[in-house]
């Protein structure tokens, strides 16, 4: 099984003098169980295109398949919750949802609408507020009490607790500080190596680098390139065309290079950077 | 809910956009005025052709007044309904109990029909083409004189204007917090009133949560930018009389003046 969109063009407010077009004829196919990036400005329709692998927005036209569903312009909203079980959207910002009175609800919210039943739920919601290193006594309290970062986390934890088979990310980690980034984001990892999809919309070219297999780059409302990681960033000339940056370590390889010391692969992590430069460093003392 | 055209402005640039919101309000309120001066088919005739003639001249598409006109289309039917089987007088056509169709009831649910359209269509011209600041600057400057009661208009119009500005974001904030909540399998269309209402918490917690968010930080931003309350402003737009508008009331004129002849024809 895979992800398949065809042709799938979105139109907003269509019929009013509001109208404009969110996606224009974009088709791909992604793999299943694949870590695929999303990259592309403000504006290029990432956010859309995300909202139609739930069907929070039906395609105007085209048609996409996926996790079993055919999803066009006349999917009705009856069979929506099972598809919605398989496919887990966290949204920017989406310390924004919370609502419950305690954490441990919020994070329940999500598995029991699902039909999960209750012990099964809160076993769920406390595994993954665990992972996300939510402390248990706090368990209890109100969402509204933490800090900005931590509500994140809760709601992070509330997507992931029924274990969706599809999960989006629309920048989940814009604004927490470096280390709780790195931290979620190899929880997102591990989550795909456990044999799920994650779909990851970012700017950080660097976490695409390390965590991506995949990348689609929009323009516009059009998918202007799908391709793998590696080779996204073999080519500066066509990212800088498209003002979009190399990771920091194929940059630094990039000014090494302007310097003569030329690396033979451009480095996506400081781990290949650091790899590449002290082998050559070897091959010279020898 | 997009599909809703009342209160809506739409971008252009027709002559009707370039007057003063001030007129176009003092125009708009005296149009219902006027509207009690026709009192025949010719002074109708006149009223009805001076609407199309104002919706002609916004440039837009006469499908976005339709949609003005249809939510309230219902309304005004029942209304004319009404006028028509309780008026009595003129000769009569028909009649059973109470119910009577006479000339008068035919003519009168025939001229309120006429009249609500009319006044309707004028106020989608006045709101298609002016924004909302403008609209309560416009305001603002036409109850000025209450200020010598102490009414703090100023405050007022700024309250106004915010909750005006206030009013898309919101709607925005509604819908990302509703689509967050129905990935997570919130459903609320299904089951009865109660699970209904349930289904609403889970909106409006955080929506009313993100809402005192938001208005702390603009109190804190218009604080730090020196607003202080009561304190005289300048405007950063300021309300130009033009040419527009003294031919806008010349028009107003020209037709009170008409329906005012033909009224006694």
């Amino acid at each position: 099984m895979s992800i398949e969109f065809k042709n799938v063009n979105y139109i907003y407010n269509q019929g009013t003098p509001f109208e404009y077009q969110g996606l224009k004829d974009i088709s791909f196919n992604l793999t299943d169980g694949n870590f695929i990036a999303i990259i592309g400005h403000t504006g290029s329709g990432k956010s859309t295109l995300l909202q139609h692998f739930d069907a929070l927005l039906k395609p105007t036209s085209g048609e996409i398949k996926l996790a079993g569903f055919d999803i066009t312009s006349k999917t009705t909203n009856k069979n929506l919750k099972s598809l919605r079980k398989k496919v887990g959207i966290v949204f920017q910002f989406p310390e924004n949802q919370l609502f419950a009175e305690t954490i441990l609800k919020d994070a329940m919210f999500g598995p029991l609408n699902f039909g999960m039943d209750a012990d099964l739920a809160e076993k769920n919601a406390k595994k993954w507020l665990k992972r996300l290193g939510i402390k248990e006594e706090l368990y209890e309290q109100s969402p509204f009490d933490l800090s900005g970062g931590q509500m994140r986390r809760v709601a992070i934890a509330g997507v992931l607790a029924y274990e969706p088979e599809i999960l989006c990310l629309d920048e989940p980690a814009a604004g927490l500080d470096p280390v709780g980034r790195k931290e979620i984001m190899s929880i997102f990892k591990e989550y795909q190596k456990n044999g799920h999809t994650v779909i990851l919309i970012t700017h950080e070219m660097d976490d695409v680098a390390q965590y991506a297999d995949d990348v689609l780059v929009l323009q516009q409302a059009k998918l202007i390139k799908h391709t793998t990681v590696a080779d996204l960033f073999e080519n500066p000339e066509w990212l800088a065309e498209h003002y979009l940056n190399q990771p920091h370590a194929a940059r630094f390889a990039q000014t090494l290079k302007q310097n003569g010391f030329k690396l033979k692969q451009t480095p996506l992590t400081i781990e290949q950077l650091a790899k590449s430069i002290s082998k050559k460093m070897r091959e010279y003392n020898e | 809910m997009s599909k809703i055209i009342i209160g809506r402005y739409i971008p252009g640039n027709s002559i009707i956009y370039k007057m003063d919101p001030r007129g176009k309000i003092i125009a708009a309120f005296f149009f219902i005025a006027l509207i009690f001066l026709a009192n025949n088919w010719i002074t109708y005739s006149l009223i009805t052709l001076f609407t199309f003639a104002a919706v002609f001249a916004t440039k837009l598409k006469i499908k976005t007044f339709w949609q003005g006109v249809r939510p309230l289309i219902w309304l005004i039917l029942f209304t004319s309904v009404l006028q028509l089987f309780f008026t009595t007088g003129g000769k009569v056509y028909w009649h059973w109990g109470i119910l009577n169709i006479s000339h008068y009831g035919i003519e009168n649910s025939i001229y309120i029909f006429i009249r609500f359209v009319m006044i309707i269509l004028m106020s989608t011209v006045l709101t298609l083409t002016t924004t909302p600041l403008e609209i309560s600057e416009g305001m603002e400057w036409i109850l000025t004189p209450l200020k010598y009661l102490k009414v703090p208009i100023g405050q007022i119009a700024l309250v106004m204007s915010i909750a005006l500005r206030f009013v898309p974001t919101l709607m925005d904030e509604t819908v990302k917090i509703m689509n967050a909540q129905r990935a997570r399998g919130a459903d609320f269309n299904d089951g009865g009133l109660v699970k209904r209402a349930k289904a609403i918490i889970p909106i409006l917690v955080p929506l009313f949560i993100n809402s005192l968010t938001i208005a702390i930080d603009l109190a804190v931003a218009m604080e730090s930018r020196g607003y202080r309350e009561g304190e005289k402003r300048s405007r950063y737009r300021v309300l130009k009389w033009s040419q527009y508008d003294w031919i806008n009331f010349a028009f107003f004129a020209l037709l009170t003046v008409l329906l005012l002849i033909f009224r006694n024809h």
